[in-house]
This record gives C-alpha cells, structure tokens and sequence, in this order.
C-alpha cells in the first residue's frame, strides 16, 4: 500500500506512519443496510451507538440517505519547553482551526459532506456538525505517531484519522487508507491527504494518466492547483479535451476559455502565455502554432514530478554519463557508470524507451541491455577511480567509433577507444594521458567540424583543453581556458559541455555550464570564436538566483522542433549544495539578446527533476542527440549507490492526459477506505 | 529511573570529558560554574518617543511559512527565515532582499552580528551579508551514520557574539560554528537521529545553554570553546530546562509537569552559576516565566487550566520574594527602553485570532490597547531605536510581517527583555552595558 507524500511534514517530524490493510472485527456488520453506501450502517447514522462515547452520529449530522465522513483530526502538542506555543502558551496551538474545517469540508460538499472530531467546539451554532469536541480527538506527545485501528478504538470502521502538526509542512496520506497527517491552518491540505485516503493521486486515477500538473484537471489532489484560492472543489471531469505531450493543439489549450481557468495557467505554477480565446503557448516558443507541437505540459514551478515517468533504477552504480552511438545494428543510448562502491567503468545500452504499456505511469519502458537486475558490461581493463567517464561518439570510416576518457583514483587520466564494424565492438587498452591530472570529472565534446575531440579537464582549480584529430594520434598540450576577461576558469566538480546553437546563427557553437568560484555558482558560458568563454550567467538565470551546487551539473540544447534545429532552449540540471533534491530548469528560448521578448535565453523557471526527496549525492547527466532522439534524457544517483535513469526528463511523453471526475472515486470509496479494504 | 540516575550522578567520581564528546560518554559527574557572568546594573528609563498614537504601520506578506519562531532587527532593517529563506526588509515593510538557501532546504532561525551580516543554517551555514549576497557558505559535515548524507539543523540559531555560532541537527548532535568561516568548530552528540535534535536557547559567558528532552543523559549548559557538559539541571524530581538568563537572577529554569490540561505547569526554579538552586515557585496551577524586567525582577505568568482563563501575572524579585501580583493582564511579551510593557492577548489556542497589543506601565497600570487584526502573533517581537515593534503571524494560509508604531526607543536594557533575549536574535547575555564578557 503506497504513502503518499506531500511535503516534509512527514520525513521531518515523523508525525505519521500509517498501517494500511488492518482488518478488524469491530468493523459493523458489513451487511447491514447502507442506503447511501458511505460505510456507515442506516440505523447508525439515525441512532448512533448508544453508549458509546463519540459515535452519536446523528448528533454530528449523519444522514442515511447522504454520503457522510466522519473524521477525527488529532493533533501534535506544542512543546513550550523548546517551541513558541502563542501568547495563550497553549499545548493546543495546532489543533486543527475552524476556518481550515471549514475550508476542507467545502471540498467535497455537496456530494459528500464531511464531519470533523477536531476537539474545538465551533465558533458558530451553524457549524455543530461540521466540526466539534466530540469526545475522540486529542492531543498527541511530540514524537513519531502511528495510525492503527487502536488510533481510533471504537471509532474504527467508521471515521478517518488525521494528524495534524502546525505550520510548515504539508501532510500525508494513504491510499484507500484511513489515516492522514495535514496541516494545522490549510484545508487544502487537509482535503488533498484525504483525497489520497479515497485512492486520488496527484493526477487523479489510472484511466486518466495519474501524472502530477495536469494543467486541466483542476484538483486539490494536483500540485499546481493545491494552494489555488479559487479553487474550492474537487474536479468534476468536465475538460473532455485530452493532452497529448507529444502533439499539443496550440489553439484548442486546455479546451475552456472561462477567465478563470485561463488566468489560472497565466499564474504560477505555469506561467503560460495564453490568449483571451483559450489559446495556450503550450512549447513557451512566443507563437500559437497551428500544427501540433512537442510540450511538457505538465511541467510547473512546483514540485511536479514531470520528469520521473517510466524511470529506471539501477542498484549500486554510481556517477552516470550518458550519449548516443550510432552502430551498425542502429542507435543506442549508452549509459556509462562506475560499479558502487568500487569504482570500475561499465556501461549498458537503449535503443528503445517505449517498451512498455506507456500509459501505465511508473513502468519501466526502456529496453535496457544489460538489464535493470544484472551488472552493467565491464569496460574492459579499466582501472578503478572516481569521477564521471567522459564519452563522445562519432561514426568512422568503417565503424562506429567511441572514446572514453576516465581518471583512476590519482587523477590519472585514461583514453579508450570503442569500434564496432558490425563484427562485434572491439575495446583498445586503457591509454594513460600525459601531462594532466585531474581533480575532477572531465568532459569530452567533439569540435564543431566533427574532426577533433575536445577533452575538457578540471585540475587543481584550473580548466584545461586538450585536443587530438578523431582519427588517432597524441593529444595536444594542456592550454588553459580563460573567460572572456582573462580570468582563469575555476572549475568545481566538472564542467558539463554541450553544442548548441544561439538563436540567429547557423554554426553551433559550444556552451557550458561551469560551477565555479569559491562558492561554486552555476556559471553559464559560451565559447568565442578568440577561445574565451564568455559568460552568460547573469543573462540566463535573470530574476533567479544563480544556483550553487555541489557537483557536476548537465546541460544540454535541445531544438523547439526537430525542423528548426536552430531555435531551441537550454536545459540545465545541478546538485545543490550539499544536498537537495535534484533542480532542473530550461531557458525559454536561445536568443542571447537581453531584449528579445520571446525565446530569450534566459532561465524561466527551475524545478525538481523529480521532486524534494530525490536528493542526489553526485553529478547530473542530461542527454540529447538530435541525430537520434527527440527527448532529453537524465541520470543521477543517489547516496546509497542507486542510479535513476528518467527516460522523459523533458516530461514529453507520448500519452493522451485526461482530466477526471474525482467525485466518482470518492464516492467508490467511501466504505472500503475506512477499513483499509479497497480493491483499487 | 530519574531517582537512580540521580544518585548515580551524585556518586560518581569525576570524570574527564572530552572535546567532541560522543553519546557513549560519561554523562557529567558535577556541574561546573559559569564564569564571567555578566555584571548587573542599574534600569534607568529612556525618555518615551515623541508618538501620537500606537498604530499598525505595515503589513507585508512574505511566501512561505514562517516556522521559525523570531525576527532580528538592525538599524535599518527587519530579517527573518521563512520557506527556507532569510528575508530582509525595510522599516516600511519593502523587500530588500531575498536569499533562499541552496538546495531549498528549510533553516534555522537567523541572527545578525553588529556589522549588519546574518547567519542561518540548513544543509549548510550561512551568512547574508546586508546586500543580500551570500558572504561564505559552509556545508555541514557528512553524516557519520550515513555516507553521503547531510545532518540539516532547523529551530533555533543561536551566537555568542564572539565568533561562535550554535545550533543542533537532525543527527542528533549540537555544533558549535565559527561566524567568520562558518567551519564547525565542534559537534557532540546529544540525541539519536530522528529524535528531536538539541535546541539551544542562548547564552551566557562561555555557557551554551541547549535543551534536548530526548537526550539522555540531559546535560543543558555546554562550554562555548570545547563542546563539553558543564551543567544538568536535574532537581529531584526530574530535568529542568533552561529558559532564560538573568545578570543578578542566574538560570531560570523550568520544568513540566503534565496535568492533561490546555496549559503548562511549570515549576520554576532560579540556579545560580553553578547551577546550584537559589529559589523555585512551585506550580500550583499552570504558570510560565516570560521575561526579566527592571530591577532583574522575573514575570511570570499564572492562569487557570481552564480554557480561555484570564490571566495573571506575578513578578518576582531577584530573591524570589513576590513583588507584585498576580495582577490580571494578558502574558508580557517585550519591555521597551522607556519601561513600557508591552503584552499581546489573542482569543484562541492556536494561529487564529482575533488578538490584541496591551501598554502597560512598569507599575503595570494599563496605558493603550490596539486590536491586531484576525490573526495571532506567532513570532517577535523586536523593537527598534525609532518604536517599531515588529512581529509575524500567520494569517489567509500566509506569513506576514507586521510593524506597529510605540514610542519605546528600542528594547528596555534589562537581562531578559523579550522570549528571545534581544533584537539580534542571538539569545546571549550581555553585560548591561552592551558588552559580552569572556
């Protein structure tokens, strides 16, 4: 049974771990008569159960022929000894208020209508079966807190239990459970957690394609409308209109033009341009395109998860590089690590990320060779060492060719080269590099006649270059590169290279994405024609402030469409320092003009990868190959040795997104939530 | 349990504790004194401001909640921590500056040094300068239990006004930083992980008072300059935490007892520097110590645990005689430099209002009352030298800040104005002439 997580509530003052799936026989009859199929036996809701303290239903407003809730949200004690407990001192500050009762009830009325134990008496006679002291919440020690059926004791079977633990945080809430963690003072919270306990995720249910942010399904449940004030409901479903990522109808938006929802999708989370007639810049491009296009509409400045559908997880790998290798047999995606905690280079390849029943959210699709249970392939006599394997690729006379550059655990750097003829690849021997010994991960790029290789090294507070011709022979000797002003370059980490192009110009050129400084700021830069970079840090991150980050970041340029290969954006992903959930953002466009007003290169928004929790320990891979591909790729891994590949890092997915009606799950699930003993 | 551990504290031989003591330790075989405590002097009133009326000045909404439970202020400028950053604005409410924390992580409270730059901690410790740059950012050592993993400290930062910055992590330990590099200096392991981290309250001298309820043993005052023990509060029937200091009071200490009511019931007992009972007020019905005012006299406050019960106050003398109540007023909140008291009633337990800011005189005759609005004051306040008394709630699923004009020129000079100590947020005492002892 999956918790669904919020926030950090939570994970940071352990206030809930709910146990799913208890049966118990203090469940009432389950055959008894239930006209309004909410649970709750008919002679229950008109008599109570006398004797009983706190199941006198229909003094709480329990109608037998009206889907009801019963709730009781017990609450954390405030600690005056360590915390500021309000001017009243009171254990009590994070009861649950009445206006945030009153907030939560309203999103499933008139429907369901909802009844909270919050041990506050109303603040108005109108209110005495919306909420009250009805004898079961209480107050609960600081600590981590359970939920059970002992939690609720005679109450089991009949109401859901919520815990809430002041401000700050956001909640929890299991899956076709009965138990939850909110919010003190924000009824949404409250409504989305309980929502989770009727089987809502974040995207609504299967049928609909359970992806966070849709931005048409207007629901408590979505991330990008739980904090949206207008928003007072659960969605109805009534946006027949289906998103597709793959082949956005610009004109049609989201199918609506009620003000509302348009200045909805104006606002944050979104920030989209979109027209009085409903028309939305669904690409960010600066134009209402008539054709399909490719958008990640689900992408918000929340936390969205729009980029961790179909991942892959690999155990005990650690620093991920990735890029394409045009074979004999065709393309492939090959991923390169190093063996956790050893450090041997290996590797695995994709040709394919569709493998799968797309609109199944979290199944794997990528056709991994090896697969995700076995080791990756050795690269062979490679030694040990840290730091990520730099790779680049090109096809040869005869064979496609791919070369590895990797350092062993004293910064020695070594090449090794890969050919495939179609006979089978063939690997030459490990080939140490004079004259340059690196202090972190370097980079390798192919030069913009794709006749010489670029090798990218940081070393002790330098960024060196070297160089060889694709087809063999000695490297260059290490030159320093410099920013435009002379400076020396001061890398932190590595340096993540990526060709791209600058609106307006038809050679690509290299940019880069530089952690460096004494803070390690996240400078961005492109290489002059004169072998300086210069920066365009402040530029791209505008009105943000300029990441600082604690590994080595990614960068990658990807066209708008596969036809104009010249107008396209940035994306940019990093580890902050220390720790942090993985950030990625993308430019909304590639024209360096600080005036331009569409496609400016500067950073719209930034988000997680995957969200707060994915918290990475190395550097960040992003890929695209637009020779092979048509979606970013990504790669990070986490402390433990853990490698997530996301196959859709651009959060273009090629399924059909539907809004959904939430009531009719909620009303399906009204019974069985109580007990744990839904069949979703 | 505690009656054993009492008598094996008091029996066991003395022992030598370590810099960077670890859990496994000895705990503390006999309290140690504090020295260089703070001389006190005499309360002379500032003349009151030139103010026709209190007044709410500014309200201004900041994103993100503000669970940090105070704000600093300097001459030019209001601060506080909110959704993971330190926001600075002007005394009329305008931003000046924003600056989050590096990977978005929640922080602590932040304190300001005389030079007008700020600290806070998180993943990492940080210092703002008044521009809103970044001066240096220091991340906190990897976990020794966890490899790869980061302790992060949230609650309360605390600094001793002499290049020491402390604060405790979800790792269980309290760390001492260096405020010029933010490198931690040292770290002793108080709790477990996932227990609720050490909490420092404040200072005095080269005594760190921190309080971790789930430490055990529960040492509570720690040397600034090597991290180990000095003191344990235990009384006989049970830990006493510290609350606050006093120059001529000492410790002021309290401890719960659970009556299952609304309210806390605190005995409060006042220590010497040695840590050595010099007083206590028993509790007899819920009551709490809020401030130290004039005269080092310590206010408490007593109510009924009735819910909504009116309450009192009581003020005691430094040697524990009453000098005054219980007097029925709402619970003290700050004293300002012209002798105002200045209190804040709210009707209800928790973030909801309607509330109220009282003036009293130092003889406690009520002087104003201004109706705050529909919220109740969840953090501050702090006064400046022009009578802004700052203070936030939490308000429409909001955080604001809120300034309220008073004709007090900045805080009273007392030991304890306000619940944290002065405007700096650095919790330290100092001598009443401003200067911080060694």
């Amino acid at each position: 049974m999956a918790i669904t997580r919020l926030n950090t509530v939570l994970g940071v003052l352990g206030i809930l771990a709910c146990v799913a799936g208890f049966q118990d026989t203090r469940v009432a009859a389950s055959d008894a008569p239930d006209r309004d199929r909410d649970g709750i036996p008919d002679d229950l809701e008109e008599r109570g159960i006398p004797g009983e303290v706190g199941l006198d239903f229909p003094a709480y407003g329990a109608d037998p022929d009206h889907p009801d809730v019963f709730v009781q949200v017990d609450w954390v004690s405030c600690d005056p000894i360590i915390d500021y407990c309000g001017p009243n001192n009171s254990l009590d500050r994070d009861r649950m208020t009445s206006r945030a009762v009153e907030e939560m009830v309203a999103y499933f009325a008139p429907d369901v209508a909802v009844h909270v134990d919050n041990g506050l008496d109303p603040a108005r006679p109108e209110l005495a079966t919306l909420h009250g002291a009805w004898g079961g919440a209480r107050r609960l020690a600081p600590g981590p807190q359970r939920c059970n059926p002992d939690s609720l004791g005679a109450r089991f079977g009949y109401f859901h239990r919520g815990t809430v633990a002041g401000i700050g945080g956001g909640g929890g809430g299991t899956l076709y459970g009965y138990c939850f963690g909110a919010n003190t003072t924000r009824g949404s919270v409250a409504a989305h957690e309980l929502g989770h306990n009727f089987g809502l995720n974040h995207g609504g249910n299967e049928p609909s394609y359970a992806a966070n942010c849709k931005p048409h399904y207007r629901s408590p449940m979505n991330y990008a409308y739980l904090y949206d004030r207008s928003l007072a409901q659960f969605s109805r479903g009534e946006r027949e209109l289906g998103l597709n990522p793959t082949a956005m109808d610009e004109l049609s938006g989201v199918g609506s033009d009620d003000p509302a929802v348009l200045e909805s999708l104006r606002s944050p989370p979104w920030y989209y341009d979109v027209r009085d007639d409903g028309a939305i810049d669904w690409n960010r491009d600066g134009r209402f395109d008539d054709a399909p296009v490719r958008a990640p509409v689900t992408w918000g400045t929340t936390s969205c998860e729009q980029s961790s559908q179909h991942t892959d997880y690999f155990d005990r790998v650690q620093a991920p590089t990735m890029g394409w290798v045009d074979g004999p047999d065709g393309a492939a995606l090959m991923l390169l690590s190093r063996s956790f905690p050893d450090g041997y280079p290996g590797y695995r390849v994709a040709t394919r990320f569709d493998d799968c029943d797309m609109s199944i959210e979290y199944e794997s699709c990528t056709d991994w060779a090896p697969g995700g249970e076995d080791e990756p392939l050795p690269v062979p006599d490679a030694p040990a060492g840290r730091g990520a394997v730099a790779m680049a690729s090109w096809q040869g006379d005869d064979a496609a060719q791919v070369l590895l550059v990797y350092a062993d655990f004293s910064g020695q750097l070594y090449e090794q080269q890969r050919s495939d003829s179609g006979a089978g690849p063939e690997w030459s021997v490990p080939r140490p590099i004079a004259g340059v010994r690196a202090t972190g991960s370097p980079t390798l790029s192919l030069a913009a006649e794709r006749s010489r290789v670029i090798l990218w090294v940081p070393e002790d507070g330098r960024w060196l270059r070297l160089e060889r011709a694709l087809g063999g022979g000695g490297w260059s000797a290490p030159s320093v590169e410099r920013w435009q002003d002379g400076g020396p370059i001061e890398p932190c980490y590595g340096a993540s290279v990526s060709a791209g192009f600058a609106l307006g110009e038809t050679q690509e050129a290299l940019f880069a994405a530089i952690p460096s400084g004494r803070l390690c700021r996240l400078e961005i830069a492109r290489r002059t024609a004169a072998g300086n970079w210069e920066r365009l840090t402040e530029q791209v991150w505008g009105q943000h402030e300029v990441p600082i980050v604690g590994g080595r970041p990614g960068l990658a340029y990807v066209p708008v469409s596969a036809d104009e290969p010249a107008r396209g954006r940035f994306y940019i992903a990093w580890k902050p320092l220390p720790n942090g959930g993985a950030r990625i953002a993308f430019t909304t466009g590639n024209d360096l003009d600080p005036a331009a007003s569409k496609l400016r290169m500067e950073v719209l928004f930034s988000s997680y990868l995957r969200n707060v929790w994915a918290t990475v320990a190395d550097g960040l891979e992003l890929a695209y190959d637009r020779r092979f591909d048509d979606n970013l790729r990504a790669a990070y891994v986490y402390s433990n040795g853990g490698l997530q590949f996301l196959p859709f890092a651009d959060g273009i997915v090629d399924v059909v997104m539907y809004d959904q009606d939430d009531y009719q799950y909620i009303l399906a699930n009204l019974a069985c939530s109580l007990t744990a003993t839904c069949e979703p | 349990m505690m009656t054993s551990r009492y008598e094996w504290l008091l029996l066991a031989a003395s022992l030598v504790i370590a810099a960077g003591a670890c859990k496994d330790d000895p705990p503390l075989a006999a309290n140690r004194c504090v020295s260089g405590w703070p001389s006190a002097g005499e309360f002379r009133p500032a003349p009151a401001l030139d103010v026709a009326a209190p007044a709410i000045l500014w309200r201004t909404r900041v994103t993100g909640a503000a669970v940090n439970d105070w704000l600093v202020v300097t001459d030019d400028r209001v601060a506080f921590t909110a959704g993971g950053s330190l926001y600075q604005l002007d005394r009329d409410g305008n931003y000046l500056h924003r600056r989050g924390s590096v990977g978005r992580e929640r922080v602590s409270s932040v304190a300001v040094d005389a030079d007008g730059n700020f600290y806070f901690v998180g993943y990492s410790v940080y210092s703002v300068d008044s521009a809103g740059e970044f001066r240096w950012i220091q991340p906190l050592p990897e976990r020794s239990d966890s490899p790869g993993n980061y302790p992060r400290a949230q609650g309360r930062l605390v600094s001793d006004g002499r290049g020491g910055l402390y604060f405790g992590a979800n790792d269980g330990f309290l760390y001492a930083a260096a405020m010029d590099t933010g490198e931690v200096r040292w770290r002793t392991e108080v709790t477990g992980a996932g227990e609720r981290p050490p909490a420092p309250v404040g200072g005095v001298s080269h005594g760190l008072l921190a309080i971790a309820p789930d430490g055990d043993p529960n040492p509570q005052l720690w040397d600034t300059a090597s991290g180990r023990p000095l003191a344990h509060f235990l009384g006989p029937t049970g830990d006493r935490y510290g609350a606050m200091f006093g120059r001529e009071l000492g410790i002021v200490t309290q401890r719960m007892e659970d009556r299952g009511g609304a309210y806390p019931w605190m005995h409060i007992s006042v220590l010497d520097e040695c840590s050595r009972e010099r007083w206590q007020v028993p509790a007899t019905r819920p009551q709490w110590p809020v401030l130290i005012g004039p005269g080092e006299q310590l206010f408490v406050v007593e109510r009924d645990d009735i819910e909504h019960s009116d309450t009192f106050v009581s003020i005691y003398q430094p040697d524990g005689a009453r000098a005054t109540g219980p007097v029925q007023m709402p619970p003290p909140w700050a004293i300002g430099a012209d002798g105002t008291i200045y209190a804040v009633a709210c009707d209800s337990s928790g973030y909801d209002g309607p509330s109220r800011l009282y003036a009293y005189s130092a003889a406690l005759e009520p002087l104003w009352t201004l109706p705050l609005g529909e919220a109740c004051p969840m953090a501050g306040p702090v006064i400046d030298a022009d009578g802004r008394l700052y203070f936030s709630w939490y308000s429409e699923s909001g955080t604001e800040v809120v300034a309220i004009q008073t004709a007090s020129p900045g805080l009273a000079d007392t030991s304890w104005p306000l619940r944290r100590g002065n405007n700096q947020g650095t919790g330290w005492l100092q001598d009443a002439s401003g200067a911080v002892r060694e």
